[in-house]
């Protein structure tokens, strides 16, 4: 029989999972940094990757869109280059963090840390390398002619709705691609349609009013587009869908946190086999 | 004493402690199936653990031993929460920290020792400032010296290794897990770090468990072990008797094993242990070899050769004797 009392039913697991992640905060961070390091290590040119790229792609949207589509439009380098930035933001979080539970097998075996922190660290690395880039989206913004304005204010404001954005829907794909590992070989070519939908080469307004109205649709073209008012147009922001994106993103995020809490005990058992 | 040895599943429920102690930890019945793939969309359930009872009490050092495969190593992970039961459960004491001690975990190549030092604490639950106040002894541990600011990637595997264990060495959780882990470095950081971790095992304050396929790894080292076999508990109990149960039925198996080779006619090499000459067992006859040269000449393997206790030795050629004189 059970010869020493161990109250019944005090916990039945120590796996630490629960919404809270903030006693998580320093090992995010310094994972987020980590990891942020590690990519910039991997070749000669290190960090400058994060300025060359965004630059690159410019260059090549630049050639097919501005130049052979003679789309050249005197804003079209700047309204580019913001799109390009916002969008890889995107890109590189979700990628990241949509695929960092399952990556982590050995680390999900060893210790029944938050599993959240996983994709959220990975989100954050993303958020570094758009730190970085932002030097070039202010380099053009400049060269271009646009000065600071009070505007430029509210780019903060624009940038915390995308981050809200990148960590829910990576959440909610995190927390599901270990049981379906076939979801990461198709979150690319979902992200490169997103891509060529977010008005990322083209103005929405070159577009049919059928076309738009579809394309609104699509959050980042809302989130884009608020860059470029406030950094461009001095205009303000769609408040109202930036508050709606913001609260769907609660909402997602959430039901990402949710399945991550009750999987937890789950994950390391599914990726061993 | 055995408290409980099970020899039918499903005989008997619980390992039974006999003297008292604090319980931290309570295992009730515990079971985890993995699924495996049995082709496109057909899973197969498989049973790592079944019904499996234990009480761990402070002080306690339990040896878990028993074949590859046994399901020691799911244990361990059940302990240390990284998985949840699929049936029982574990009841443990508000707030108790868990931790397996867990090598060079989250090392990432492309950062430098120090970093990777820091990482790795973090994941094992220190905060930033509990390793860089122990960096100091960690580098001196790990013999690293000016090397703790190059990148892992510039390590040799056995500085790797023993950064990995300098660190995890650092936690001091309630309950440390252990998973036969030391074959750690070179041989003579091996000996270090296992002569550590026994100093580490064997004081009276500190609750550990320890999983191990060896039984000579186990003994002195834990006071309490736990035997499984095929996902369930076999024995529970003293260390001494439950090591000696385990070591009989392994040398009785390697027994039955050598005689069903000889009884299928199957040329066999056999030796006494501690003993030099190697017999060829052969159509119903022993022959000892006279030499190496022999017995590389009949196409022999030093993994071939199967090595008994005199007692079945002699065992093993009355049998053979008698079948070939019928």
């Amino acid at each position: 029989m059970w010869s020493a009392g161990v109250p019944r039913g005090v916990t039945t697991s120590n796996m630490q999972a629960s919404f809270d992640i903030w006693p998580y905060r320093h090992l995010i961070a310094h994972k987020a940094w980590a990891d942020f390091r590690a990519d910039s290590q991997r070749n000669y040119l290190g960090v400058a990757w994060w300025l060359l790229d965004p630059i690159i792609n410019t260059f090549i949207y630049y050639l097919v869109f501005g130049v052979f589509m003679r789309r050249g439009e005197p804003d079209f380098v700047p309204y580019l280059v913001t799109g390009i930035i916002g969008w890889f933001w995107f890109f590189q979080g979700v990628v990241g963090g949509s695929g960092a539970i399952y990556s982590s097998v050995n680390l999900l075996r060893q210790v029944a840390i938050n599993r959240a922190v996983f994709p959220l660290s990975r989100v954050i690395t993303a958020t570094y390398k758009f730190g970085f880039s932002l030097i070039v989206l202010f380099g053009a913004l400049l060269i271009y002619g646009y000065h600071p304005t009070v505007w430029w204010l509210l780019l903060p404001v624009i940038m915390v709705v995308e981050f809200m954005l990148i960590a829910a829907v990576s959440l909610l794909l995190a927390s599901v691609v270990p049981f379906v590992p076939d979801l990461s070989s198709f979150i690319p070519y979902a992200l490169r349609l997103g891509f060529f939908l977010s008005c990322v080469m083209y103005k929405l307004e070159w577009l049919s009013p059928r076309s738009q109205f579809y394309l609104k649709l699509n959050p980042m073209v809302h989130v884009l587009n608020s860059y470029r008012n406030v950094l461009m147009y001095e205009q303000a922001p769609h408040w109202g869908v930036l508050a709606g994106l913001a609260a769907a993103a609660v909402v997602v995020g959430a039901a990402g946190m949710g399945l991550i809490i009750r999987l937890s005990g789950l994950y390391a058992k599914r990726i061993m086999q | 004493m055995i408290d409980a040895v099970r020899e039918q599943p499903g005989m008997r429920d619980a390992a039974q402690d006999g003297d008292g102690g604090e319980a931290l930890l309570s295992l009730r019945g515990v079971s985890l199936a993995y699924w495996l793939k049995k082709g496109f969309l057909r899973r197969k359930k498989l049973y790592a653990l079944r019904d499996v009872s234990f009480d761990l009490r402070r002080g306690d050092s339990l040896g878990v031993i028993g074949r590859n495969g046994s399901g020691k190593s799911t244990l361990l992970r059940l302990i240390a929460g990284v998985m949840t039961p699929d049936g029982g459960e574990i009841v443990k004491r508000p707030g108790l920290r868990v931790s397996l001690l867990s090598l060079q975990l989250g090392f990432i190549d492309y950062l430098t020792g120090r970093e990777n030092a820091i990482l790795s604490g973090m994941f094992l639950g220190m905060s930033k400032r509990e390793i860089l106040d122990r960096i100091d002894p960690i580098i001196e541990f790990a013999e690293l010296g000016e090397f703790i600011d190059q990148p892992l990637a510039s390590y040799s595997s056995g500085m790797r290794a023993r950064l990995g264990f300098a660190v995890a060495f650092q936690l001091d959780p309630d309950i440390l897990l252990i998973d036969e882990v030391l074959g750690v470095g070179d041989a003579e950081f091996q000996e270090r770090s296992f002569s550590v971790l026994k100093e580490r095992v064997r004081s009276a304050d500190s609750t550990v468990v320890f999983v191990s396929h060896s039984a000579n790894n186990v003994r002195g080292l834990c006071n309490r072990a736990v035997w499984l076999d095929e996902g369930q508990v076999r024995a529970a109990g003293d260390s001494g008797d439950v090591l000696r149960a385990y070591e009989d039925s392994i040398t009785t198996k390697h027994f039955e094993d050598v005689k069903s080779r000889v009884e299928g006619q199957l040329r066999t090499f056999v030796r006494v242990a501690g003993e030099q000459t190697v017999y060829v067992v052969e159509q119903g006859r022993f022959q000892p070899l006279k030499s190496w040269n022999e017995f590389v000449s009949v196409r022999g393997r030093p993994e071939d050769i199967r090595v008994l206790e005199r007692e079945q030795f002699e065992k093993l050629r009355k049998a053979v004797e008698r079948n070939t004189a019928s």
